[in-house]
């Protein structure tokens, strides 16, 4: 359900904008990133936090 | 407007699919649909509509295969978008003329409409002859070839069977469901035919599917038709182009 909630934020997104996707566990971790490339999107590399947490950085591709 | 909660978690496999996504589900959603017509391949049509959250009724009546019960699990929610808040309207008595497609056509998106070309086959006569309350002995069970699992309507074990037994002629013909149907009522030739056409008025697209006398194949023509009108309502096909017929278990793609 992850992917379906950001792929739903992506589309309400313009190319060329910026979602920030803060994630939890290792599954969205692994496939959150893949998604967004399969979609067309620009993904930085996964930021991790202190407390477990990951940041990931993606830039709505033209689709 | 945005999808609810609920239908984000209903429809996640469909927002999943790059053809529908997000914005497709909410057209799904949007579209309603009048279906006319009978026949099992209605009921399959209307399945996949409704399950795919489209809001389907019917303005004609429907004899015998409607699926008012068991579409009841599918039905769209009470909220959905529209004109039409539910799905299947009262069953009434099928009208034998053609359907009215400018009447339903007129302002409701695309409409559905699956003839049947022949008579729908008697269902009891695709099942085993076979009541529930008859008990199946042992030897009945039996495969009466080896490889040839007997069909009872319930799951077999062939544990259970006893082995080298063979039941007589008569018997392996109650058990096996082709060889109890009729061959007259599903000895339909024919072609099937979906087609969609653009009706002169309104957005109103029509797909027919002409029913052969076959038991898969109403399935095949009654998805294809929900197949084809959901994607007329994605933008996938043309509205006035949907031309597909089935012709030697092949659906071709008309020129």
């Amino acid at each position: 359900m992850t992917w379906v909630r950001v792929k739903l934020a992506l589309e309400a997104l313009e190319p060329g904008d910026v979602l920030e996707v803060h994630l939890k566990g290792d599954e969205p971790r692994r496939n959150l990133p893949r998604n967004a490339r399969d979609d067309g999107h620009q993904v930085e590399p996964l930021t991790e936090h202190a407390d477990g947490s990951a940041t990931l950085v993606i830039t709505v591709g033209a689709s | 407007m945005a999808l609810s909660d609920p239908q984000v978690q209903r429809y996640s496999r469909q927002i999943l699919l790059k053809e529908v996504g997000g914005r497709g589900q909410l057209r799904l959603l949007g579209a309603p649909f009048e279906v006319a017509g009978r026949g099992p391949e209605l009921d399959v049509a209307v399945a996949y509509l409704a399950a795919s959250g489209t809001p389907v009724r019917s303005p004609h009546a429907h004899g015998g295969f409607l699926a008012g019960v068991t579409l009841a699990e599918f039905a769209p929610d009470a909220d959905t978008p529209g004109p039409v808040a539910g799905w299947l309207g009262p069953i009434d008595e099928l009208s034998a003329a053609p359907v009215d497609l400018h009447r339903v056509g007129v302002g409701q998106g695309v409409v559905v409409s699956v003839r049947s070309g022949v008579p729908a086959p008697p269902s009891p006569s695709l099942r085993p002859q076979v009541r529930p309350d008859e008990g199946l002995s042992p030897q009945q069970a039996t495969p009466s070839r080896p490889g040839e699992r007997p069909f009872n309507g319930r799951p077999q074990s062939s544990e259970r069977a006893s082995p080298g037994v063979s039941p007589g002629p008569a018997a392996a013909q109650s058990l096996n469901p082709a060889r109890t149907a009729a061959p007259s009522s599903l000895g339909s030739p024919g072609a099937a035919v979906a087609e969609g056409l653009k009706a002169d008025e309104g957005a109103a697209s029509t797909i027919h599917g002409l029913r052969p006398g076959d038991v898969a194949e109403p399935v095949s023509v009654g998805a294809l038709a929900a197949l084809l009108a959901q994607r007329v309502v994605l933008g996938l096909e043309p509205a006035d182009v949907a031309v597909t017929r089935f012709s030697g278990g092949r659906w071709v793609r008309e020129p």
